[in-house]
């Protein structure tokens, strides 16, 4: 028989708010340990929470971003369970009435066709204090940091319309995204600022029936995402085809060995509506505001980046793939470079030698004016693009603009008639035999003559005007 | 007249006029605490030399001129309050050794306002109780009548009251909690609106319903405390950012209009209950007649769900209290045991230890309630109730001022009587409990005493942030009663 994978996701996204979702400690929960803590999120007697206004805020603009309806209540409930890095006992978490219900995300299947992935709902909850195991001495202890103790996180619950690692991935990379463009939070599956959980069942193919499911947890990249789920459907399928039941459970990845391994039985704590976190009512005025919030998305920028510049498809999801570099793209084009060709620089060039430098868009000296400047010298054939390549790298090292470290270091193209003539007949004379070969219809010979004159002109050669002009003399 | 005798009023004006000292009046009340509490033992934690600091300080302020209104009165505290550096057990060995790093909002309120802290007083466990007995260290006896309980759960704090071993002290009412032991001790407790009063620093029972109020001698004291108590809190959001009226101001208002025009409704249900004990039957008709005879409207009116009252407070009241007190694990603070192998072992065996009867049997009962497959069936139709009795009030408050009703069926039992019968003590409840489940203020003041000598307290019950209401209406009746033996021979 034939099986098919039945797939939804659950994401954790830490938000980057300045403090904690229920108090002002500072949520950079990497500092030394215990050192952003106070009596709310130490869960100390007596201590109440108090919904930051910064976390809804960015919560609602997290989940506009994925087209969620933003409900006009919501509420936090206390999911009572057992466990070291909850000594509170509960996790404030919205279990009944979420902040969002539905929302999609866009994705391409392997097909290359476009798939829409439904979210069932996205709500905020308080993260766990972070449990660090050491020895003392010979003997294993464990230890408690509370920094990330009621650090915002938003959870995204998907619908389950996943079929394959692949859609798992594409999602993943897609929510990174579109979470990202909002300025809200980092979206790092490796730094630990989004993670995944997947759940997982299978059932004969062109069934609609939904079998028990098994929830895999611990993947630390989106590769180890589509990983652990195309290990996870192999498993279930030599499973049910040697007779073995799935059982409801949790396992976990192991990057090392590749494969998921039983944690725990699943547990559903009792859950009670928490009475000291007031129900958050949102009325128009303010979601409008929020909606203004929203910056531009990278499925509106394609479109916009096609019919305004037109980019290719390719060329302008890739300009749009982070919002920082959408926007550098745009500024150098506002300078007055021509888009296809900033992009094309962009794409092969400047983030190529960004990688390099160890640099990021925002910190480097490369400024979308200075960048632009370049792309101009090289769209106006005043410099060629091996010297263009060149003059990027000074503008790495040193300031002053492209003209005058052009002018400086003499990468201006000779596209001179006269001078080029010269050139030519020095080059066509040194190279006899090749010039008789191209006569005799190898035409590769050209390109070798081509190169000669680049050599001879240390690179500043017009190669389109020599080519023109080689051809010419040899007809 | 001795110190400890004096009213919050009657020692303010001898503190400003400088006839007595703070030291004085706070060294009398540590006298009278040495000699009473060891019979009545209202206290669990005495701060004698933190009171003493205080109070010199508070002293150094008179002498400068300095006056504010609670400078230099003892309080004492329900131990489920915070306090910075002192102690804090909600009368649990759980919480045997926490000391809090933070005051309590009420209590920095109070040392703002230049009250002396005297000490903490008992409860039942966690505030579970209506009579002190389920305290995790000892019971608290009434002064009245020492084989008798003082009510609960703030036992200690209307005991403190009644005993004279404090001026004024605070409790907490999440079903009664003030307003029955300050019945049963014959002093004066007010549950404000919840909202009313901060509840930071306040260990939760059930946080939708738990509030914090004074016990005091007479009503004048209730008003000058709710000055100091009430107001908008941004460390809990529960708290109401409405704006705080002058509460003594309401006795003015009856001193020159006395009552005249307002409207009281006794309900129906109320009176009607089983077992309403007879004395206090004829202790609040009695009041009533004093009312009416102020010009008060005194008509019938129904609260209609009444009766399932005590079952949904019985299952809301657990289920908040099973997640809050899911905190006291053992690995921080408080209680640890240190016999079991593991962590969960730990764990068990912690809370079975740490935690008395009534605390686990509430924690079980609320889990229960909220277990799936159950939470619709118990918690979910409990909240319905919950709003149908909120309803009655609603439609009730469109025709009166004040709802008036006993405070409890029956004056204070016999030490040791219920304790077998946790049905029958959660019934004592009932007249109280539906205020919490609506979020109303309630008051209690005494309106006599039984033919066994123990006080019986008169409920009056306002709309929500009315409390000025309550405060006129018993200064009033408190005024035309003018009780006699108002305290017990101690």
């Amino acid at each position: 028989m034939k099986y098919e994978a039945v797939i939804g996701l659950e994401i954790h996204i830490q938000l980057n708010s300045a403090t904690k979702i229920f108090c002002d400690c500072a949520n950079t929960p990497g500092d030394d340990p215990n050192t952003n803590v106070c009596p709310v999120c130490l869960w100390l007697p007596g201590a109440l929470p108090v919904l930051s206004r910064e976390v809804l805020e960015k919560a609602t603009i997290a989940c506009l971003s994925l087209n969620c309806e933003i409900q006009s209540e919501s509420a936090f409930d206390q999911k009572v369970y057992y466990y070291p890095d909850l000594p509170k006992g509960f996790q404030l978490s919205q279990a009944h009435k979420p902040l969002a219900k539905k929302g999609w995300v866009e994705i391409q299947d392997e097909q290359g066709r476009p798939k829409r992935l439904r979210l069932h709902h996205v709500h905020m909850e308080e993260d766990v204090a972070k449990l660090v195991h050491e020895t003392e001495g010979r003997v294993p202890i464990s230890l408690v940091d509370f920094n990330r103790a009621g650090t915002p996180l938003i959870e995204v619950v998907t619908e389950p319309d996943f079929r394959s690692p692949h859609d798992a991935m594409e999602f993943l990379k897609a929510i990174r995204n579109q979470v990202r463009y909002t300025g809200c939070a980092e979206c790092s599956m490796e730094s630990g600022t989004m993670r995944c959980d997947a759940n997982i069942s299978i059932r004969p193919e062109g069934s609609d029936q939904l079998n028990t499911k098994v929830e895999v947890k611990n993947m630390n990249s989106i590769h180890h995402v589509g990983d652990a789920i195309a290990y996870e459907i192999k498993r279930q399928i030599d499973a049910v085809n040697n007779n073995e039941p799935i059982i409801l459970h949790t396992r976990l990845w192991d990057p090392e060995k590749r494969v998921t391994t039983a944690m725990r039985a699943k547990f559903e704590g009792p859950c009670i509506p928490d009475p000291s976190v007031p129900t958050i009512v949102l009325d128009d005025a303010w979601l409008e505001t929020m909606k203004s919030r929203l910056p531009e998305m990278p499925a509106q920028k394609v479109k916009r980046f096609v019919q305004d510049y037109s980019l290719t498809h390719d060329e302008a999801v890739l300009m749009s793939s982070e919002r920082g570099l959408s926007e550098f793209f745009e500024s150098v084009v506002t300078h007055g470079a021509p888009p296809r060709m900033t992009a094309g620089w962009i794409a092969t060039q400047l983030l190529p030698a960004l990688k390099a430098h160890q640099q990021t868009l925002a910190e480097t000296r490369v400024t979308p004016q200075r960048f632009a400047s370049l792309i101009q010298l090289l769209e106006k054939d005043e410099i060629n693009s091996n010297s263009a390549k060149s003059v990027l790298e000074k503008l790495f090292e040193m300031d002053g603009t492209p003209e005058e470290i052009v002018e400086k270091f003499g990468f201006r193209q000779v596209s001179d008639a006269a001078d080029l003539a010269k050139l030519v007949d020095q080059v066509l004379s040194d190279n006899a035999s090749a010039v008789e070969n191209y006569k005799n219809g190898n035409k590769k010979s050209m390109g070798f003559l081509v190169g000669q004159a680049m050599k001879a002109s240390r690179g500043k050669a017009n190669p389109k005007l020599v080519q023109k002009m080689i051809k010419d003399l040899l007809a | 007249m001795q110190f400890h005798e004096l009213t919050l009023f009657d020692a303010r004006k001898l503190l400003d006029a400088k006839d007595i000292s703070s030291v004085d009046l706070v060294t009398a009340l540590l006298e009278r605490i040495e000699s009473c509490d060891g019979e009545i033992q209202a206290y669990i934690t005495v701060d004698e030399k933190g009171a003493l600091a205080s109070a010199r300080k508070a002293d150094e302020r008179l002498a400068n001129g300095d006056s504010t209104p609670l400078l230099g009165i003892p309080v004492a505290l329900k131990d489920l309050l915070c306090t910075k550096g002192l102690a804090t057990t909600c009368a649990s060995r759980m919480l045997e050794g926490f000391v809090p790093q933070y005051d309590a909002t009420v209590v920095e309120k109070l040392k703002e306002s230049g009250a002396v802290i005297l000490g903490k007083t008992n409860l039942d466990e966690f505030a579970m109780g209506s009579s002190t007995e389920n305290s995790g260290f000892h019971i608290t006896r009434n002064p009245w009548s020492l084989d008798h309980v003082p009510g609960g759960s703030s036992g200690g704090s209307a005991a403190a009251v009644a005993a004279r071993l404090c001026t004024a002290s605070l409790g907490t009412d999440t079903g009664g909690s003030i307003r029955q032991p300050a019945s049963h001790c014959g002093v004066v407790g007010i549950k404000p609106t919840y909202g009313r009063v901060s509840r930071f620093g306040l260990v939760s029972y059930a946080s939708s319903l738990d509030q914090i109020g004074p016990i005091t001698r007479d009503v004048r004291d209730t008003a000058i405390m709710l000055n100091a108590l009430c107001g908008h809190d941004p460390r809990d959001t529960t708290s109401a950012n409405v704006a705080v009226p002058d509460f003594t101001a309401a006795l003015d208002e009856y001193e020159t209009q006395g009552l005249k025009g307002m409207v009281a409704g006794i309900p129906k249900e109320f009176l009607s209950v089983k077992g309403l004990d007879s004395d206090v039957e004829k202790a609040f008709y009695h009041s009533v007649k004093q009312l009416e005879s102020l010009g008060v409207e005194v008509k019938e009116i129904s609260l209609p769900h009444t009766d399932y009252a005590v079952a949904a407070y019985y299952v809301i009241a657990p289920s908040e209290a099973s997640s809050n007190l899911a905190r006291f694990d053992g690995v921080r603070y408080g209680y640890r045991d240190t016999e079991a192998a593991d962590l969960i072992g730990m764990y068990k065996k912690t809370k079975s230890k740490g935690f008395g009867d009534e605390v686990q049997r509430r924690i079980i009962t609320g889990t229960y309630a909220l277990s799936a497959g159950y939470y619709d069936a118990y918690y979910g139709q409990a909240t319905k109730v919950r709003s149908l009795i909120s309803q009655d009030f609603s439609r009730a408050f469109e025709g009166c001022d004040i709802i008036i009703s006993p405070v409890a069926p029956t004056p204070a039992f016999k030490i040791g009587e219920n304790v077998d019968d946790p049905l029958t003590m959660y019934l004592t409840d009932i007249f109280t409990l539906s205020t919490n489940m609506a979020g109303l203020p309630g008051i209690s003041i005494p309106c006599g005493h039984g033919k066994t000598g123990l006080p019986i307290g008169f409920q009056m019950m306002a709309n929500r942030f009315d409390e000025m209401a309550l405060v006129r209406a018993a200064y009033g009746l408190e005024q035309t009663l003018a009780l006699e033996n108002c305290f017990p021979e101690m």
